[in-house]
């Protein structure tokens, strides 16, 4: 027998589940609304509870105000209240991104050390960034509790600032001496209105690195210092034939891997030939001038490093990592912006067919009249104003960006200083010796502009961007677009 | 007493399920509802009542009416394609052969495939100078030189369609596949005893038997397809030129890159309204006959 469904209850099925998806998308929307609208939930108080543990005796007595309970000698279990400062004691929970140098799992070592020494357990949650910006920003729009010590990166200051997100850090105790200790360039970044909204604890700052045995196979003996002249050495190395450190003879198809891809990392690009080419996004009154002078010649001139055949196919798609691996493989001349831990993964001969020919240049090319910016994308540490456990996070950020801490993240996994003076110490120095190659690069570091709207500007100016690198757009075309969007949107602004 | 107790006894039983409901899908569905009149400015935590002015401005947003040619192609390109292969496969795997059963496992083996690994793989696949689709193509002669898959909108939509119907080709094939295990085998025997050939037999016997089935496949897929996220946040990030920027994935960035509650909440409202738009159809077509 043929098994039989009725229409009407085939109908009612179907309906239930088209019904019931619709509902689940507007209902997903609806819980995301509800928490982000709704009036944060500050608790200034701190909660104490009731927990059961092993006594023999109990003795309350006040500190400030504050029933404290102090324990002698353990026999019998006995229900007490946790005081504040015990409460506290159950831990913290820092969320951060995993630093891309990072792969001995020394943070998290780090963090252990940080328990043992202090008795504060922390839970530690780390993952790539695009998934911690998506957990921390809906954190913060529900003004959730759950994280004590949270990312924050250079491109939200000004919003966590101003939404009143980020607490400002300058008042608790050592954070001084982190202000007049960290480089100037990474405590201006996280300042906002004369606060301080973070510690940073990833110097992101990028660096010009080139391969030295391409260059000097095409006779060019030292890093351009123009963007003309990049374009000659661009012509010089097409086709060049050269010697990995394999030892095999590879004819090299395309000078430079770009990551030009729809999203913030197509705008660190963009925003760097930008910066060297004179050009702003905002002028110093915060009008946007996207759509002129020195951003509009960035964009033609990436344009036309494609169409002159310089750029290797993948560029609208390509990540950091596509590109790191073409050129740790050797397909690329330059690395334009890349992170100081680029020169580690190029001495490793199991990663690298590039071992010993990477070379930082002193500076970036730049336009003739401007000035050879560089770009930092510092990563910070910040305290949630949702925390219930501020001193302890603070304590938290305090040992992880302490000079000796810093010094030891440094040696153990290559990461750029945060600190000043470790740029001159002799044993970083010894390690790194092309540190004092950066020194002078670490003059000219910008960052994103600071716009309580940025993930709004940078979603509008990814696509228009992507628009003029497919060539579906010209670059004037591309920004005027952006600039009409400013002046639709955030008059003030145009 | 007892007749009043035995009153509230069913509404005292169900009121769990009723508190969950509630919580979970009838309030944030009218909180939702409530938020999309409004212009929430989560900084300075106001908000606006704007009316229907946040619908209005998707729709004045070419790049919203971008993602709906986007969506409605990616919809009606795997939709089609998956269900007609589906059923290929599936008429293939009905008939007895040496390995069926093993076949039969291995067609969903792409299926299982953890969603971000399989996003991550084909943005290998894909890689303009390193990928094995370019590879594969050079060697076998159908490329003179290694293609950019992904450097132009139009191609890497297609690129992603092709993604998607690799991994979720082996969802129509299974369902199909116990459809037609239901089929009696007389009714194709009384049909062969009255001449009819392979496709009449398919037309009049198979088609028919398995309309059910397909109208809930299809109705799936399409809803499915609509949602998909995945595969172009890993492979794409929705470029280039947000020519892979599904209504799904653009709704992300409004709303939790954005911030944008308000225009966020409009927008799952819209593709809400859009799922049930494009079910309606299939009920049509696939019930009521």
């Amino acid at each position: 027998m043929k098994p039989k469904i009725s229409r009407r209850t085939a109908l009612s099925a179907v309906a239930k589940v088209a019904i019931g998806a619709g509902v689940a998308v507007a209902a997903a929307g609806g819980v995301a609304a509800y928490f982000a609208t709704r009036p944060p939930q500050v608790i200034e108080k701190v909660v104490t509870s009731v927990v059961e543990r092993p006594v023999e005796k109990t003795v309350v007595t006040t500190v400030a105000g504050v029933p404290t309970t102090v324990l002698t000698t353990v026999k019998e279990t006995e229900t007490v209240v946790l005081s504040p400062t015990e409460e506290r004691k159950k831990g913290i929970t820092v969320i951060l991104p995993k630093h891309e140098m990072d792969i001995i799992g020394w943070w998290e070592t780090k963090t252990a050390e940080f328990e043992e020494k202090t008795g504060i357990p922390v839970t530690l949650v780390r993952m790539p960034w695009e998934y911690v910006a998506d957990k921390v920003l809906a954190a913060m729009s529900a003004g959730s509790s759950e994280y004590d010590v949270i990312e924050l990166d250079n491109a939200w200051v000004a919003k966590f600032a101003e939404a009143g997100w980020a607490s400002p850090l300058e008042d608790y105790p050592g954070a001084k001496d982190m202000m007049e200790g960290h480089l100037p360039g990474l405590i201006q970044k996280f300042s906002y209105k004369g606060h301080l909204a973070g510690i940073t604890w990833n110097n992101d700052s990028r660096y010009f690195m080139y391969n030295k045995a391409m260059l000097e196979a095409a006779g060019i003996k030292a890093p351009p210092k123009s963007w003309d002249e990049f374009v000659d050495y661009c012509k010089a190395l097409k086709g060049v034939s050269w010697v990995d450190s394999t030892g095999q003879k590879r004819i090299l198809e395309y000078p430079v891997v770009a990551a030009w891809q729809e999203s913030q990392i197509g705008l660190n690009e963009y925003a760097f030939f930008t910066y060297t080419f004179g050009g702003e996004f905002f002028d110093e009154n915060m009008k946007c001038v996207i759509n002129r002078g020195g951003a509009v010649e960035a964009l033609e001139f990436m344009v036309d490093l494609i169409n002159k055949g310089y750029v290797a196919p993948g560029y609208a798609t390509n990540d950091y990592e596509m590109q790191l691996s073409a050129f740790l493989a050797g397909d690329a001349a330059f690395m334009y912006q890349a992170w100081g831990g680029v020169y580690g993964y190029s001495l490793d001969p199991r990663l690298s067919k590039i071992v010993n020919q990477v070379e930082f240049a002193p500076l970036v090319p730049y336009k003739p009249g401007a000035a050879p910016w560089s770009l930092t994308l510092p990563e910070a540490m910040a305290i949630p104003k949702f925390s219930k456990n501020k001193e302890y996070a603070w304590e938290y950020i305090k040992f992880m960006a302490s000079k000796e801490v810093n010094k030891e993240m440094c040696l153990k996994i290559g990461a750029l200083p945060i600190w000043k003076d470790l740029y001159e110490d002799p044993d970083v120095l010894k390690k790194y010796p092309y540190f004092k190659l950066i020194t002078e690069q670490n003059k000219y570091l910008r960052g994103h502009p600071d716009l309580v709207w940025y993930d709004e500007w940078a979603t509008k100016l990814a696509s228009e961007f992507s628009a003029a690198i497919t060539q579906k757009k010209s670059p004037k075309e591309a920004l005027d677009t952006v600039y009409s969007w400013v002046k639709e949107n955030h008059p003030d602004f145009a | 007493m007892m007749m009043g107790i035995k009153k509230i006894y069913p509404y005292f039983l169900t009121f769990p399920c009723l508190f969950f409901l509630f919580s979970v899908i009838f309030f944030p569905l009218a909180f939702s509802f409530s938020s999309s009149f409004y212009n929430i400015f989560l900084i300075r935590r106001e908000t606006f009542f704007i009316g229907f002015d946040n619908y209005i401005q998707l729709f004045r947003d070419p790049y919203f009416l971008y993602s709906l040619w986007v969506t409605a192609y990616f919809v009606a390109v795997t939709v089609s394609i998956e269900v007609s292969l589906g059923l290929g496969i599936a008429l293939l795997l009905n008939e007895k052969f040496k390995g069926r059963s093993i076949v039969r496992g291995l067609i969903l083996v792409p299926w299982a495939l953890p969603s971000v690994v399989n996003g991550v793989m084909w943005k290998w696949i894909y890689h303009a100078q390193y990928g094995a689709f370019n590879h594969l193509l050079f060697q076998l002669g159908f490329i003179s030189k290694y293609i950019d898959w992904l450097g132009d909108p139009f191609t890497a939509l297609n690129m992603l369609v092709l993604a998607d119907i690799w991994k979720e080709t082996a969802f129509p094939a299974i369902l199909t596949l116990a459809g037609l295990q239901a089929i009696p085998y007389g009714l194709y025997e009384c049909a062969m005893i009255d001449g009819a050939n392979a496709w009449q037999r398919f037309r009049y016997i198979t088609l028919p038997l398995l309309k059910q089935i397909l109208a809930v496949v299809i109705i799936f897929k399409t809803i499915w397809s609509f949602e998909t996220f995945d595969l172009v946040y890993l492979v794409t990030r929705g470029g280039p030129s947000a020519g892979t920027r599904t209504l799904v994935y653009y709704n992300y960035l409004i709303t939790f890159r954005q911030s944008l509650f308000g225009l966020g909440s409009a927008f799952s409202w819209i593709i809400a309204i859009m799922i049930l738009f494009f079910a309606v159809p299939y009920i049509r077509r696939f019930m009521l006959r």
